[in-house]
């Protein structure tokens, strides 16, 4: 039995008014005018009139007419098999996969999505939402599974890290709508090191990081992240330097280590260099000899993912300030100012040449390798494209498994989610209550009658 | 010829008519006067018995014949009837329908006019606003028509004081008579019975025709209710199922105290209710005073 208006159940105070009236107001006892006392029994007379209720059958009457009036305000509704199947029939389900760094570093992001896939088929209508941020997508999801009139599930597929999915982020989804939370394994991440560096003719330098797992990893620094406008593209940031220089901009890179969380955007070496879909930004030192022949092809940039680097650079704090307490020790070609020197002379601009027969976008340096603005030059090309990352992919501890199994929870059933409040589709006439109406007449027919028959009594007493 | 109902000799109006209708009914069963006069009428001689009153013998006779006879006599007329009515306000119950005062008006009425048919004097003692209202006892019709026209006027009310009433109705017979009380006897119980007993003493025929209603009999209440004493107003809260056994019981109780007192006090005594029809309860009444006047009158006839 499901209970529509609940709330209608504070009807039930009401039965204090007939218990009320059989105590006081009409519970006045009958007065008999009669020819003396002297036979009345004076050990034995009722104590006082409002400890006892009188007419006990008739206030049961007024009582029944009142649970059974609150009963059908209440809305019942049946839970027949019958009805329960049909309301149970099909389900939507929307499944939010969580793709931050610690999921893809963990190289499970693959089957995450196999099972992503397997969970939309097995309802009869689904969505995956792939986001690094679950917390975020939550709201899409529970919007989209409003819309669906059947059962509505919502999972999501994480490492759950702590931070990344909040008791306030889950408190938004309806109780209605069932929630699922699966476990996916992540890797936290740590802190890259510095351990090795490799002096080649297309890697600068090698980095260490290690993993959870302790492997050890190796990382070039021909480094890529993701790119700009297509996830799906790496970008790939070389510095170009001269014999001398290399030394210089081995230690820019350490010192732009210190940027801190952004480095973590990296991706590692699996990504091709020289993928035919990579977005190339060059780095050009004052000492580069391949500077004059790349000046001497080169253009204003005007691929669109050249020009949103350029602003992400142009917009990169550090590197402006930097660059200003720099002095400029070249002229400038054509192309973009990314940074101006102290001498208002540009210390970094921009053009677009090709690299290695690939069009690229080629940030030319007037200050020296060793200068600091090299260094905030490495950290912002870095910093280009990579993904937001949320101080959770710094966490190393995970949502227990206790505790989110204790969050999980079924879907409602259609039965149910339609007795919730503010659920759009209350059951709208099809509430069980007319019989409890019907019920009420019958015990205010049976009330009158019962009624009529007492008073009937009560002059014919009077009359004697 | 059917019993009326007390229903509808209640319903009239005219006391007289009432009466009459009440008497007529009563003379369908063929009953002779109950009330014997003490005027005497010679009616035969007897021969002399050792131990009769020798102001009987006749001495002429004895003159005449030199036999001793007594002289016996018949009682004829100039019967007095005192008629005393309880006109306190318990005698309103039940406030619907017949009550009681309404059917001690009529069997009062009915009384006044049997003795009055029958030459004998009649008058009526009550209480009309807390004093004495009394009709002294004649006869004839124009005298009746007097007393009915009083008992018309008497409207229960209040309380009334028995003993004095009835000493009172006692005291204006001027010699001995009928003393017949109609009330339902609630009121000062012992004194009335001492005062009753005092009449009986002077010589007077004393009757009580104890009236009541069934409900005071029944107590046909049932739950918790509220009596209000007619009397005295006085209020009480009771709860009938529980008591109503205990009520019927001091009732009986009431009554046969009431019954063995008028017996052992050589009082007529007869419990009427309101529900009969009242020539049937005068004609019960008339009859047991009857059979108990016979048997009086085979006794001091026997003791003759």
């Amino acid at each position: 039995m499901i209970w529509q208006q609940p709330w209608a159940w504070v009807g039930l105070l009401a039965i204090a008014a007939p218990i009320m009236i059989h105590l006081l107001g009409l519970g006045r006892s009958p007065r008999h005018r009669f020819p003396t006392l002297r036979f009345f029994d004076v050990t034995r007379l009722a104590p006082t009139r409002r400890t006892q209720l009188h007419d006990p059958w008739l206030l049961l009457l007024r009582v029944a007419v009142l649970v059974a009036a609150v009963s059908a305000l209440a809305q019942p509704f049946y839970r027949s098999a019958e009805r329960e199947r049909a309301f149970a029939a099909s389900l939507a389900r929307v499944v939010v996969l969580d793709t931050s760094v610690s999921v893809q570093r963990a190289g499970t992001l693959d089957s995450a999505r196999r099972l992503a896939e397997r969970l939309v088929a097995e309802a009869d209508v689904g969505q995956v939402l792939e986001t690094t941020e679950p917390a975020l997508a939550l709201d899409g999801a529970i919007a989209w599974l409003r819309l669906q009139p059947q059962q509505r599930a919502l999972v999501v597929l994480s490492d759950f890290q702590l931070g990344a999915l909040d008791s306030v982020s889950l408190r938004r989804v309806p109780a209605d709508i069932g929630l699922r939370l699966e476990r996916i394994a992540g890797a936290s991440l740590s802190f890259p090191v510095v351990s090795e560096h490799r002096v080649g003719p297309r890697t600068v330098r090698a980095v260490t990081t290690r993993t959870d797992s302790g492997a050890t990893r190796y990382t070039q620094v021909e480094w890529t992240s993701r790119a700009l406008g297509d996830s799906s593209t790496p970008l790939v940031v070389r510095v170009l330097a001269g014999d001398e220089e290399r030394e210089s901009v081995r230690a820019a890179l350490d010192a732009s280590f210190a940027v801190g969380a952004r480095f973590l955007g990296l991706q590692d070496s699996a990504v091709a260099t020289d993928s035919p879909r990579g977005q190339v930004i060059a780095i050009v030192t004052p000492g580069s000899p391949q500077r004059s022949a790349l000046l001497a092809t080169a253009r204003t940039p005007r691929e669109p993912w050249m020009l949103q680097a350029l602003a992400a650079l142009q917009s990169d704090v550090v590197l402006q300030e930097t660059a200003r307490s720099d002095v400029s020790g070249r002229d400038s070609a054509a192309g973009l100012v990314v940074a101006y020197a102290s001498d208002d002379q540009p210390a970094v601009w921009a053009v677009e040449a090709a690299v290695e027969g690939r069009a690229s976008l080629v940030l030319v340096t007037n200050t020296g390798a060793q200068s600091l603005t090299m260094t905030a030059l490495l950290a912002a090309a870095r910093a280009v494209g990579a993904p937001p990352i949320g101080t959770a992919e710094l966490e190393t501890d995970y949502l227990t498994d206790d505790l989110r199994t204790r969050l999980n929870r079924e879907p409602a059933t259609e039965l149910q989610r339609r007795v919730y409040a503010g659920a759009p589709n209350a059951v709208e006439g099809e509430s069980d209550g007319r019989w409890l109406w019907l019920l009420v007449l019958l015990l205010l027919g049976a009330e009158g009658l019962f009624r009529r028959r007492l008073y009937s009594q009560r002059i014919e007493s009077a009359a004697r | 010829m059917t019993a009326l109902s007390p229903t509808v000799v209640a319903a009239i109006d005219d006391l007289e008519l009432a009466a009459r209708l009440v008497v007529e009914g009563l003379r369908t069963g063929g009953h002779r006067s109950p009330f014997h006069g003490y005027s005497t009428e010679f009616r035969q001689h007897r021969p002399y018995r050792a131990g009769d009153d020798l102001k009987y013998l006749d001495w002429k006779l004895f003159a005449r014949s030199d036999r001793l006879y007594t002289r016996q006599f018949r009682e004829t007329t100039n019967l007095s009837v005192m008629l005393v009515l309880d006109t306190s306000a318990s005698m309103a119950f039940p406030e619907s329908g017949v009550s009681k005062s309404r059917y001690a008006a009529v069997i009062t009425a009915a009384l006044a006019y049997l003795v009055s048919e029958q030459g004998h004097a009649v008058g009526l003692m009550t209480m009309h606003h807390d004093k004495f209202a009394y009709v002294p006892a004649r006869g004839g019709r124009p005298h009746l028509r007097a007393l009915l026209a009083q008992l018309d006027r008497v409207e229960p009310r209040g309380t009334w004081d028995p003993p004095r009433t009835i000493a009172r109705g006692a005291q204006l017979l001027q010699r001995r008579g009928v003393v017949i009380v109609i009330s339902d006897f609630y009121d000062a119980e012992e004194e009335t019975r001492r005062e009753l007993r005092h009449v009986v003493q002077r010589g007077h025929d004393v009757a009580m025709l104890q009236l009541l209603s069934p409900a005071e009999l029944q107590l046909p209440f049932s739950g918790q209710v509220e009596i209000d004493e007619l009397e005295t107003h006085t209020r009480q809260l009771v709860d009938a199922n529980v008591i109503g056994d205990a009520y019927r019981g001091a009732v009986r109780e009431f009554l046969d105290r009431c019954r063995l007192h008028a017996l052992r006090d050589g009082i007529d005594y007869a419990l009427i209710t309101t529900d009969m029809p009242p020539e049937q309860s005068l004609r019960d009444y008339l009859l047991r005073r009857n059979r108990r006047q016979a048997a009086g009158h085979t006794r001091s006839a026997g003791a003759k």
